[in-house]
């Protein structure tokens, strides 16, 4: 599997492996979207392919879709107009429209890489997710175990009532 | 599932069995069991986090001998199965974190202190450098639920998701969080609900509805019910005679009914827990027995169980009219111990200094910073006798709950 982030030759490449043994090649610049790969990268540089054995292929793959997305936005090109803000939102909300098992799996990706952009992002989707949901539909969403007995939320839900009202 | 987790632990276990021996002791197990010695997984599924919490070797443990405690396997965020789904576990360990790749290949083991650059990393024996693994991510991963909850809005969407489990429910009550949360909005407090105003019903529970200025409409805010005990049964004549004030998420409410002693009640309605007063808490008041109004100061303390509170000050108003046409005196904090009282009829002020008793009554030129001459540079007037009071009226006090930094 081989990923292609914005190509410019000039730039140095940076391989990096998921944990099903794949293989990404990325400009550095997309990398360096991640502060975990930048502090890497910076240390040991880019001949060394960095190992990220907590993320599998198609997490990493769509980690790396964004970050070179965003590395390219802070480009600029004389022939084309600069990206503008609405049209980020508008990628990123596109980005964000998945499975919630999925921007799980991203959550995770994004604070294992240090990506804090992408973090803020998938948490406030995984937030427009849960919101105005009922307790039991969220346990099953997330796979949440309820663990009250049934005391206990009777109680909660004494206490709480007025969030309801 | 189950079948994965078996089969982890049994890879776990045989993979690491030559370099550590005590991992053939390994166990999984629930929270709150010892490891089981015998190595026998004790896992059962489904799990969700916090269940399985750790694998321990029993050994090392007693010897205390660089004891290898695996503290937390399950991931905060989804359960279990979504970890292994990753077809990866990282494993953390008191000491050094393991990476344990797919194939059942250690492909690093590193040691925390040592940062990733030239002395990388020290390889599991046998092993070369062929790949630079990932350190650990930028937070724990039980903030990161903190931090999903921190982009829900309104508070009422949020409180709601106490009912989803134990781990969400401590979560949505703890002050950290709250602080944390309104860093991430950027904001003071979680809305302002006022006007507002209590009411009971025919089983004498109170309730407390305010007005959301940013959602524009009325919404109900937390019971009181919480405080039963302490508050008084209503009588919808007198209620009138509750003061009540808010800061910060706190709410102080004076449930007494006149002329019995003044009984007061602090309490933090969104974590329904009477609050606990870190310093010393005034509270000034003007009183009305018979023809008579009196001016009284009370401290106020928390034990833990119990409030209690003593007269600092109690001292009849010498003219004036009653308070059912208005209440002439306001206070406001000027020190730790120095309470400065304003007559807002009269435009007088005096500085009483709590720590004496009785307290001290003070003129109003007195020599201290706060009554120094303004500079030429300020234009804020100060009470030097020349200016009048308006801001302080009584009158003007508007009660308007909010949440903030104490929820």
């Amino acid at each position: 599997m081989h990923f292609q982030g914005s190509p410019n030759m000039a730039e140095k490449r940076v391989k990096l492996i998921s944990s099903d043994n794949d293989e990404f090649e990325v400009d550095e610049a997309v990398a360096f979207e991640s502060e975990t790969l930048r502090n890497m990268i910076q240390d040991t540089g880019t001949n060394v392919p960095i190992s990220i054995p907590n993320v599998s292929s198609d997490i990493l793959a769509k980690v790396l879709e964004y970050c070179s997305y965003h590395a390219e936005t802070m480009e600029t090109h004389d022939d084309k107009p600069p990206i503008t803000d609405a049209q980020i939102r508008e990628w990123d909300a596109d980005f964000v429209d998945v499975h919630p098992a999925t921007l799980y799996s991203l959550i995770l990706a994004a604070n294992y890489l240090n990506i804090k952009n992408l973090l803020d992002l998938i948490c406030q989707a995984v937030a427009n997710n849960i919101r105005g949901k009922t307790a039991v539909e969220i346990r099953k969403i997330l796979h949440i175990q309820d663990d009250f007995t049934y005391e206990e939320e009777m109680e909660i839900r004494r206490e709480t009532k007025w969030a309801f009202d | 599932m189950l079948n994965t987790l078996s089969f982890l632990v049994e890879w776990v276990t045989s993979q690491f069995k030559d370099y550590f021996p005590s991992w053939g002791e390994v166990g999984l197990c629930r929270k709150g069991l010892e490891a089981n010695r015998t190595g026998n997984s004790i896992a059962e599924g489904p799990f969700t986090r916090n269940e399985v919490s750790r694998i321990t070797t029993d050994e090392k443990d007693r010897s205390n001998n660089g004891a290898l405690v695996v503290k937390e396997v399950a991931m905060d965020i989804g359960n279990v199965e979504d970890t292994l789904s990753y077809g990866n576990v990282s494993y953390e360990i008191s000491e050094d974190p393991f990476c344990v790749s797919d194939d059942g290949k250690c492909t690093q083991y590193q040691h925390p202190s040592k940062h990733f650059g030239t002395e990388a990393a020290t390889t599991m024996p046998n092993e070369t450098i062929s790949t630079v693994v990932v350190p650990s991510g930028m937070m724990p991963l039980r903030e990161l639920d903190e931090e999903v909850f921190s982009h829900i809005e309104p508070m009422h969407e949020l409180i709601k998701l106490r009912l989803v489990s134990r781990t969400w429910k401590e979560a949505i009550s703890s002050r950290s969080f709250f602080e944390k949360r309104l860093r991430v909005l950027g904001r003071t407090t979680e809305g302002t609900f006022g006007p507002s105003f209590f009411t009971t019903d025919d089983s004498g529970d109170w309730h407390w509805l305010g007005f959301n200025r940013d959602l524009n409409k009325w919404v109900t805010l937390p019971s009181l019910n919480f405080a039963r005990n302490l508050l008084p049964s209503l009588d919808p004549d007198i209620f009138k005679d509750h003061m009540v004030a808010a800061a910060d998420g706190l709410l102080c409410i004076n449930v007494a009914n006149s002329p019995s002693p003044q009984k007061l009640v602090i309490c933090n309605p969104l974590t329904q827990k009477l609050v606990e007063c870190a310093g010393k808490v005034y509270v000034f008041t003007e009183q009305e027995v018979g023809r008579d109004v009196f001016l009284c100061i009370h401290e106020f303390q928390w034990t833990g169980s119990m409030a209690l509170w003593s007269e600092v000050m109690k001292r009849k108003r010498l003219a004036g009219r009653g308070l059912s046409s208005y209440p002439e005196n306001t206070c406001v904090a000027l020190s730790e111990h120095e309470l400065c009282l304003f007559n807002t009829v009269e435009h007088t002020m005096e500085l009483v200094d709590v720590r004496n008793s009785p307290a001290r009554l003070l003129p109003l030129n007195v020599p201290s910073p706060l009554f120094a001459s303004p500079s030429s540079s300020s234009s804020f007037c100060f009470p030097t006798g020349r200016c009048r009071f308006h801001t302080l009226n009584p009158i003007n006090f508007t009660f308007q709950p909010t949440f903030g930094r104490h929820v």
